[in-house]
């Protein structure tokens, strides 16, 4: 290999704590097809799962896999955090930033695995020229952020970790994996997995260099992007400062901010959770991942029983989901029930859905809280049930089981209000008027996700509640665009938050590894790994009766807001779903024919594995 | 290597409300040029890092280069290593990290 690329895949099974290393350049052609990341993690967990892997089992894998252009300067490295998912039950990957995807690079290594299962927990330290498991019965118990302090107090503050907290050992199934204080690789579980292996934490420790293959032309393209990123003067100010919070106004002014469990969608206290306020009262200082000269992370200030603490967040789905969602809005109790789960280690995506779920169940009577007063906003009642969840106590163990679970557990009519698609709770958007939002939740490979398409910041501009075939086509161009970053392992923020045109990933990508694809053939590629993905899920029986948003989006229309009287219509979305499949090249049932995947060059290997 | 040009750099710093004294860092050996860090304007991304490795080794690996930035909470460490001549070798005028800084963390005196 010419750069970008280290060529070689370490195998760890936990259970003995032996290891191989595997060469894929003998196979390359093969390999190149997926890009990397979450390509290379899909290939391996097509291979080596089947339809009835646990994934809380030994025989499922969790794939940590880099992209050719991570440890380069290319801003914001990231880790695509790859397994079968706990919470679904299907394909499940989501990509963390902050400084590991440099040091597992520099350990030269593309990709680390992890197999088996071991009773007592360990933590796996990776260097340059040592792969070994070690004791964590120091750190094990203590919360995610803690026990990365412990660990650089170890190993020296030079290297990088990912580390899960309370709620991934109790295998909460959205617990998440944790980086760098407070970036997470939050969505489908991915904690829950490492917890199942009795895996406390991932330390990378490395110093080599990453080879590259047009070093001068990398850096040259670099220089180009930086100044391009830069000019756009009113963008780049407001995203640097206020990063993904800033959403947060919009999301108000188009009427899409998710409020008391999904029920609406504006949310009168939405002041007292903006990005000024955060910045007037929390606020203490930004950060970056590495070499991004954005800069979009906030840290702020928590206070939480008399002590201080500090937080990497909020972002704008953690104030919606934290935030609007179960009525909070002040912006304290907003930074401390981020806070907490970041400590307990767990998706604050899903846990604000889940606690959103309990109290408006509760607050219909079909659920007792504990003793904890089911009211919109009420700190206590939030940050209880957040603490419950991440050790599974009282009514904890079922929340735990994410929403999907839980409303089949309560029962009495309250799969209602359980916001899930696939099994995945919502991300931060709502989208009764936003019908190509609800398709883009439906159609997502791990589930109710935003990263592979954020159609409803097109929809806002162009045609808000159409559902014609142009905004099916522009969904899938989405689909394939934004996905490519987390194979090519970076950031996606320069391109779609500070319009960097996406030409230059494309050069970035040449540069790094001397490779020559066209726009064209790149986006093949991420087609390639989306159908593999979508085929990972299909063999666990996902068909088109899955691809549906949740219930209420059809049955409620929205009671207040500029969309009053709006709900989704559940025959255009029927058409909007055709017209996608039609695209897409599959089968009206959702399955990608032969035709497709024979055209994608990945019929033999997935022939092998049905 | 393209310097940031002064108008866009004041609108840059204009973009964040931190203010903070300039902590000395490093100085020559004559103390005719000196390194301050404005500790709560670092980001910790690490760009002055890749300036000086890409400056005196032509390497893009962060870690040969001739300074640490530490990560930590609530504000960042830059620690400047023995080997570093404020890029005196070069015989340039601004340091390279100093000159890479996206948001004029790193000041020379």
């Amino acid at each position: 290999m010419k750069g970008g690329y280290i060529g070689k895949i370490l195998v760890v099974d936990v259970g003995d704590g032996s290891y191989k290393v595997i060469d894929w350049t003998t196979e390359k052609d093969e390999w190149l097809k997926f890009i990397g990341g979450r390509g290379f993690g899909a290939k391996m967990i097509w291979e080596h799962t089947g339809k009835y892997t646990d994934p809380l089992g030994p025989e499922n894998i969790l794939v940590l896999a880099a992209g050719p252009l991570t440890g380069l300067p290319v801003p914001g490295p990231r880790i695509s955090v790859c397994s079968l998912s706990p919470l679904t039950g299907i394909w499940g990957d989501s990509a963390v930033g902050g400084y590991a995807g440099l040091k597992l690079k520099q350990c030269g290594y593309d990709a680390v695995v992890i197999k088996g299962w071991r009773k007592k927990f360990a933590y796996l330290y990776v260097s340059d020229d040592c792969v070994e498991l070690r004791d964590a019965s120091h750190i094990v118990g203590k919360g995610s952020i803690e026990a990365q302090e412990e660990l650089r107090k170890e190993h020296g503050s030079g290297v990088a970790t990912l580390t899960i907290g309370p709620a991934g050992e109790n295998l909460v199934l959205f617990a998440c994996v944790t980086s760098d204080y407070g970036r997470q690789s939050g969505r489908t579980g991915t904690g829950a997995v490492m917890g199942s292996k009795g895996l406390k934490a991932v330390v990378f420790d490395g110093d080599a260099e990453v080879p590259v293959a047009d070093r001068e032309g990398l850096l040259r393209l670099l220089e180009e992007a930086k100044e391009r990123i830069i000019e756009n003067r009113e963008l780049f100010g407001q995203f640097s400062r206020y990063g993904t919070m800033m959403t947060l106004d919009w999301a108000q002014d188009v009427a899409c901010l998710p409020t008391r469990n999904f029920a609406e969608s504006v949310f009168e206290g939405a002041e007292g959770i903006s990005a000024s306020t955060v910045e007037m009262k929390v606020m203490r200082g930004k950060r970056g991942c590495f070499a991004c000269p954005i800069a979009c992370r906030t840290i702020s200030e928590v206070k939480l029983n008399g002590e201080t603490f500090y937080l990497d967040g909020p972002e704008y789905e953690t104030m919606a989901l934290l935030g609007s969602n179960l009525g909070v809005s002040n912006v304290d109790d907003l930074v401390a029930a981020h806070y907490l789960c970041d400590h307990y280690g767990m998706d604050a995506i899903s846990a604000g859905v889940v606690v959103g779920f309990a109290i408006e169940c509760a607050q219909r009577g079909l659920l007792t809280l504990d003793g904890l007063k089911p009211e919109w906003g009420n700190r206590d009642t939030i940050l209880s049930l957040l603490e419950r969840i991440a050790y599974r106590r009282g009514i904890g163990g079922i929340l735990a089981e994410g929403v999907r679970r839980a409303a089949e557990i309560i029962g009495g009519g309250c799969e209602n209000y359980a916001m899930h698609v696939k099994g995945l709770e919502q991300s931060g958007y709502e989208t009764r008027a936003a019908p190509g939002m609800s398709l883009a939740y439906g159609t997502c490979d791990v589930g109710a996700h935003h990263n592979r398409s954020t159609i409803i910041g097109w929809e806002s501009r162009n045609d808000r509640l159409g559902t014609g075939r142009e905004k099916v086509e522009v969904q899938i161009l989405l689909q394939h665009q934004r996905s490519l970053f987390d194979a090519l392992g970076v950031c996606r923020f320069p391109w779609c938050e500070t319009k960097l045109p996406f030409e230059y990933y494309v050069g970035f990508y040449v540069a790094a590894t001397g490779i020559n694809l066209s726009e064209k053939e790149i986006l093949k590629a991420s087609e390639r790994i989306f159908n593999l993905t979508r085929m990972i899920s299909v063999r666990r029986g996902v068909s088109r009766k899955d691809d549906y948003p949740p219930k209420r989006v059809f049955n409620e229309p929205l009671p207040s807001g500029p969309f009053k009287g709006v709900k989704l219509d559940a025959e255009s979305y029927e058409r909007m779903l055709d017209t996608y499949y039609e695209l897409r090249g599959w089968s009206r049932d959702g399955i990608p024919t032969r035709e497709k995947l024979e055209e994608l060059g990945i019929l033999e290997l997935v022939e092998k594995g049905i | 290597m393209v310097a940031f040009r002064s108008a866009r750099l004041n609108f840059y710093l204009n973009t964040t409300l931190f203010e903070s004294k300039p902590n000395f860092e490093k100085e020559n050996s004559n103390g005719s040029r000196r390194i301050f860090l404005m500790p709560e304007r670092c980001t910790a991304c690490m760009l002055c890092m890749v300036a000086c490795a890409v400056e005196h080794t032509s390497s893009l690996n962060p870690s040969s280069a001739r300074l640490r930035v530490e990560n930590k909470l609530p504000t960042a460490e830059v620690i400047f290593l023995e080997n570093c001549d404020l890029c005196e070798s070069l015989g340039v005028d601004m340091p390279a990290c100093v000159q890479k800084c996206p948001k004029g963390a790193l000041r020379l005196r």
